[in-house]
C-alpha cells in the first residue's frame, strides 16, 4: 500500500516537473525540474532492475543535467537559439497566450495518454500501470517539449525526458546490463553535444 | 586476432591519436590514408574465419569480438561494406589535402566509419541502433566543430536521431523476444508501425527530410557531401540488414509498400525542388534526397520475393558511382566556397571565368548524380529504371521525374556559373593540385560510364557476396 502511494506520488510530481519544463522561463529552475524527472525514473527502474542498476539511470541523468546547466552557466552571451526565453532573463515580459496554449495541449495529451495506456499494457503486460503511464507521460512531453520550444537548451532537456520516458518502459521489459550502459552512454551524448553546440553558438555569438 | 578489432578498433585508437596531430594537416592526413589504404587492402585479401597461409606463418582472422556478454561478428561476407568505407575515406582524405577543411574532419570521419561499422556488427543486432546514434552525434559534432556554427537543421538532425532509437530498440525487442502470432494483427500493426517510423526517421526520408538541404547551407560543403554519402549508405545498409535478420517481414506486402511509398515521394520531392532551387549545396541536397528514393525503390523491389533479393545488389554499384560524384561535387563546391564564401546561384554568377574545372566539375558530377548517360551512375540507374517500369511503373516516372529534376537544376547552375562577369577577382584561380584531382575525377567519371564492364561486375558482385552472406 505504502509503495502504491509512493508511486502515485512520484507519478504527480514527475507531472508537475514535466509540465514546468513545458512552460518555464528559467533554464535554472528548468534543469532542477528534470533533475527531479529522474529521481521519478529511478523510482520506477527500480521496481524491474537491482538498485545498483537503478542507480545508473539517476546518476547519469543527473550528470546529463549537471553538464547542460554548467554550459549554460558559463554562456555570456545568449540568443533565442540557445535558449527560447532568454529575454525573460533579463527583466522582460513574456506573453501568457503561448504558455496558455501549451498547457490546455498538455492537459487534452495527458488526458488521451490515460484513456490509451491500456492498449500499451496489451502490447507489453509485465509492465506496471502508474509506470507505464509515467512512461509515457515523460515520453510524449518531451516530444511535445522539442516540438514547441526550439532552441538547443530546451532539445536538450525535451530529448533527455523523451529518453527518460522511453527507458521507464524499457526496463521493464529488458534488464541487460549492457543495454542500461549503453542507454546511459546516449544521454550522456545528448547532453554532451547540446551542450557542445550551446558554446559553440555562444562563442559564434561573441 | 580478430576482425572486428582489426577494422573497427584500430581505426577507433588511430581516430584518437590523430586528433592529437589535426596541427599537422599533410602529416595527419597522409597517415589517415595510409591507414585506409591498408585496412581497404586487408579487406580484401584477407578471408575472415579461414585459415590463411603466408610462407612459413598461418594465421586465422575470428570474426567474433565478445565485449560484456555480446558480440561484434564480422564475417567474410561482409568485408564488401568495409571495402566501401575505407574507399570513401581515402578518396575524401585526398580532396581534403587541397580544400581549406578543418584537419580534426581526418579523425572524426575515421571514428564516424568506425561507429557506422559497429553499429552494423553488433550482436543481438538491434544494439547496433545504439551504435548507429553515438554516430549520429558525432556526426553532429563534426558539423558544429567545422564550421564554427549551429543551426537548426544540425539540431533537427540530431532530435530525428534520438527520435528514431526508442522506436526502433522496442521493435527489435518485440521481433527478438515476443512470439508474435502472423494472426495477431494488434501486435504485428504494432511493429510494423515502429519499424516504419524509426526507419524513416534514420532513413532522412519523407516527411523528416527536411534537415537535409538545412544542414548543406549550415556547414562545409566538403564535410557535408561525406555525410550525404556515409548517412544514406549505412543507413539503408542498416535497414536491409534489419528487416533480413526478421523472419516475420520476408514477402512481407507492408515492407514492400513502405519502401515503395517512400521511393516514390522522396524522387519526386527531391527532383521538383532540384529542379526550382537557388543555392548550389541545396541541389546537392535535393540530389541525395533522389539518391535516397531511388535506393528505396530498389529495395521496394528486391523485397518482393526471395528471388528478387538479388536485384538490391544493385545498390553496391550506385553507391560507388555516387561516391565518386559526391567527392568531385563537395571538392569543387568548397573551391568555389573559399572564394565566393557563399555557394548561392546569385553568388557564383561567372564563376567560370576564373575556376573553369570547378565549375565543369559540378556540372559533371551533377549529372552523374542524375544518372546521365556517358557518366558512371548511368549503368545502374539504367537497370534501375527498366526494372521500375517492368515491375513498378509510377515509381519508374517518379525516378525519371527525380533524374530530370536534378538535370533542369544542374543546367541552370551551369547557365549562372558561365555568365560573364566583369568585375570578378582575376588572382583567384584552381591551384594545380585542384586541378589534377579535378581533372581526375571528371576522367574516372567518364570512364565509369563508358566502360561499366570494369566497375558494375566487380561493385555487383560485392552486394551479391554481402546481402547473401547479411
Amino acid at each position: 500500500m505504502f509503495i502504491q502511494t509512493l508511486r502515485w506520488i512520484a507519478l504527480v510530481i514527475s507531472t508537475l516537473a514535466i509540465l514546468y519544463n513545458l512552460i518555464g522561463n528559467d533554464w535554472r529552475k528548468m534543469g532542477l525540474a528534470s533533475a527531479i524527472e529522474f529521481g521519478i525514473i529511478f523510482l520506477f527502474a527500480s521496481l524491474n532492475l537491482p538498485i545498483s542498476l537503478a542507480l545508473v539511470k539517476l546518476l547519469e541523468g543527473w550528470m546529463a543535467i549537471a553538464i547542460l546547466e554548467t554550459t549554460m552557466s558559463t554562456i555570456s552571451v545568449m540568443d533565442e537559439a540557445i535558449f527560447d526565453n532568454h529575454f525573460t532573463q533579463m527583466g522582460r515580459k513574456e506573453f501568457l497566450s503561448p504558455r496558455l496554449f501549451r498547457l490546455f495541449l498538455a492537459i487534452l495529451v495527458g488526458i488521451a495518454i490515460v484513456a490509451n495506456s491500456s492498449l500499451v499494457r496489451i502490447l507489453f503486460p509485465s509492465l506496471n500501470s502508474l509506470q507505464t503511464i509515467t512512461g509515457l507521460y515523460l515520453l510524449v512531453f518531451g516530444i511535445l517539449m522539442i516540438s514547441f520550444r526550439q532552441s538547443i537548451y530546451s532539445s536538450a532537456i525535451g530529448l533527455l525526458t523523451f529518453m527518460g520516458g522511453f527507458e521507464v518502459l524499457f526496463v521493464g521489459l529488458e534488464s541487460s546490463v549492457l543495454l542500461t550502459g549503453l542507454l546511459a552512454l546516449v544521454d550522456l551524448a545528448i547532453a554532451s553535444v547540446c551542450a557542445y553546440l550551446l558554446y559553440v553558438r555562444s562563442e559564434a555569438l561573441r | 586476432m580478430n576482425a572486428p578489432l582489426i577494422w573497427i578498433g584500430i581505426p577507433a585508437i588511430v581516430a584518437f591519436i590523430l586528433l592529437g596531430l589535426t596541427r599537422w594537416k599533410r602529416l595527419t592526413a597522409s597517415i589517415a590514408i595510409f591507414l585506409e589504404l591498408g585496412l581497404t587492402g586487408l579487406a580484401w585479401i584477407l578471408p575472415v574465419g579461414k585459415l590463411t597461409q603466408f610462407g612459413i606463418f598461418a594465421f586465422e582472422i575470428n570474426p567474433a569480438w565478445s565485449i560484456l556478454g555480446r558480440k561484434f561478428v564480422l564475417q567474410s561476407s561482409d568485408r564488401p561494406i568495409i571495402v566501401i568505407l575505407n574507399l570513401a575515406l581515402i578518396l575524401w582524405f585526398i580532396g581534403a589535402l587541397e580544400c581549406d577543411i578543418h584537419p580534426r574532419f581526418i579523425p572524426l570521419g575515421i571514428g564516424l566509419s568506425a561507429l557506422m561499422s559497429a553499429a552494423l556488427f553488433i550482436q543481438p543486432f538491434y544494439y547496433g541502433v545504439i551504435f548507429l546514434f553515438i554516430a549520429m552525434v558525432l556526426a553532429v559534432v563534426m558539423l558544429a566543430n567545422i564550421s564554427g556554427q549551429v543551426g537548426v537543421g544540425m539540431i533537427r538532425f540530431l532530435i530525428f536521431q534520438a527520435l528514431s532509437l526508442p522506436f526502433l530498440l522496442l521493435a527489435g525487442w518485440m521481433v527478438s523476444n515476443l512470439e508474435i502470432n502472423p494472426n495477431d494483427t494488434f501486435q504485428l500493426t504494432s511493429v510494423s508501425l515502429m519499424i516504419s517510423l524509426g526507419l524513416s526517421l534514420i532513413l532522412a526520408v519523407f516527411p523528416f527530410h527536411s534537415w537535409l538541404d538545412m544542414v548543406s547551407t549550415e556547414s562545409h560543403p566538403f564535410l557535408v557531401s561525406y555525410l550525404f554519402f556515409i548517412i544514406p549508405f549505412m543507413t539503408n545498409i542498416f535497414s536491409i540488414l534489419f528487416i533480413q535478420q526478421n523472419p516475420l517481414f520476408n514477402n512481407s506486402l507492408w515492407v514492400v509498400a513502405f519502401f515503395r511509398i517512400n521511393g516514390f515521394l522522396m524522387t519526386m520531392i527531391g527532383g521538383l525542388e532540384a529542379a526550382f532551387h537557388h543555392h548550389l549545396g541545396k541541389l546537392m541536397s535535393y540530389a541525395i534526397m533522389v539518391e535516397i528514393g531511388m535506393i528505396q525503390l530498389i529495395l521496394g523491389l528486391g523485397f518482393v520475393s526471395a528471388e528478387n533479393r538479388s536485384f538490391m545488389a544493385i545498390i553496391f554499384p550506385l553507391i560507388f558511382a555516387s561516391l565518386i560524384s559526391l567527392v568531385m561535387l563537395g571538392l569543387s563546391m568548397s573551391i568555389l566556397q573559399s572564394h565566393f564564401k557563399d555557394l548561392s546561384l546569385s553568388s557564383i554568377t561567372g564563376s567560370e571565368k576564373n575556376f573553369p574545372l570547378a565549375t565543369i566539375a559540378v556540372f559533371i558530377s551533377l549529372l552523374c548524380l542524375a544518372g546521365f548517360p556517358i557518366t558512371a551512375e548511368f549503368p545502374a540507374y539504367l537497370a534501375i529504371w527498366q526494372s521500375l517500369f517492368l515491375n513498378f511503373p509510377l515509381g519508374g516516372i517518379s525516378a525519371l521525374v527525380g533524374s530530370l529534376g536534378i538535370l533542369i537544376g544542374c543546367v541552370r547552375t551551369l547557365a549562372v556559373m558561365m555568365r560573364t562577369e566583369e568585375t570578378m577577382d582575376q588572382m583567384a584561380v584552381e591551384t594545380s593540385y585542384q586541378k589534377i584531382l579535378l581533372g581526375v575525377g571528371i576522367l574516372v567519371i567518364f570512364i565509369m560510364g563508358i566502360f561499366p564492364q570494369i566497375f558494375v561486375p566487380i561493385t555487383f558482385n560485392m552486394g551479391i557476396t554481402f546481402l547473401g552472406g547479411g
